[in-house]
């Protein structure tokens, strides 16, 4: 997905989102591409298999704490 | 405060996660409508993999300028559908969609076999057609189907 997609689906602002992104890119849960897309250098955005395990243990985790059987 | 045995720092875990599983569930159900593709999507993915299918029955050079424009066709419907919807549905990559991708690479070329057949080794001018319109049908439902894969990923619960 599209940096500028994913901005607005988020609804926070670039530099919040960047910064969020640099962490996760860190931790190995996203990976950042740069490609050309109408003239101007774009950034897309790739959950990593161990991005989306860690999301899943994390929300297994928030079940936990609220009580809800998942 | 709520006298259930917990402790305070206890209700007030348990309250932020609720209000973020919420959270999560309030976005998860904005995607459909948010991630929606447009109409054309699903009939220009047939279009182009009849237009394929159709260009086996011809001879040379009109076989290979007729793929020739697919590829370029291929390539610049890419580039609109990612540039209006912000995303790319990859059906390649990894998980339910690779399945299906690697069934419609199957089908197709089945069609497009079909469709060289027809006209050059049976000399029946019907084959083609067929097998043309078998590949816009593989090529549109194929493109339906990816997408609800995709969305129903996208939104399932995790």
């Amino acid at each position: 997905m599209e940096f500028g997609r994913a901005r607005d689906l988020l609804g926070v602002s670039d530099s919040v989102l960047s910064k969020h992104l640099a962490q996760m890119q860190e931790a190995g849960y996203v990976r950042l591409r740069k490609a050309p897309l109408g003239g101007r250098q774009r950034t897309w955005l790739v959950l990593t298999v161990q991005g989306r395990t860690a999301l899943k243990a994390h929300v297994r985790a928030l079940q936990d704490l609220a009580g809800i059987v998942g | 405060m709520q006298q259930d045995g917990f402790e305070t720092t206890h209700v007030s875990r348990r309250d932020d996660a609720r209000a973020q599983l919420e959270a999560l569930d309030a976005f998860r159900s904005r995607l459909p409508k948010e991630l929606a593709c447009p109409w054309w999507n699903a009939p220009v993915m047939g279009g182009l993999l009849a237009l394929l299918t159709f260009a086996m029955s011809l001879d040379p050079p009109f076989v290979f300028l007729l793929e020739g424009l697919c590829v370029a066709l291929m390539g610049i419907f890419f580039a609109i559908a990612r540039r209006r919807m912000g995303y790319f549905v990859n059906g390649y990559r990894r998980g339910r969609t690779r399945k299906i991708a690697i069934g419609m690479i199957l089908a197709v070329y089945a069609m497009m076999a079909l469709s060289g057949a027809g006209a050059r080794v049976l000399h029946q001018a019907w084959l083609p057609w067929i097998a043309t319109l078998g590949s816009f049908a593989i090529g549109y439902g194929v493109a339906l189907l990816w997408r609800r894969v995709w969305q129903a990923g996208m939104t399932a619960r995790l």
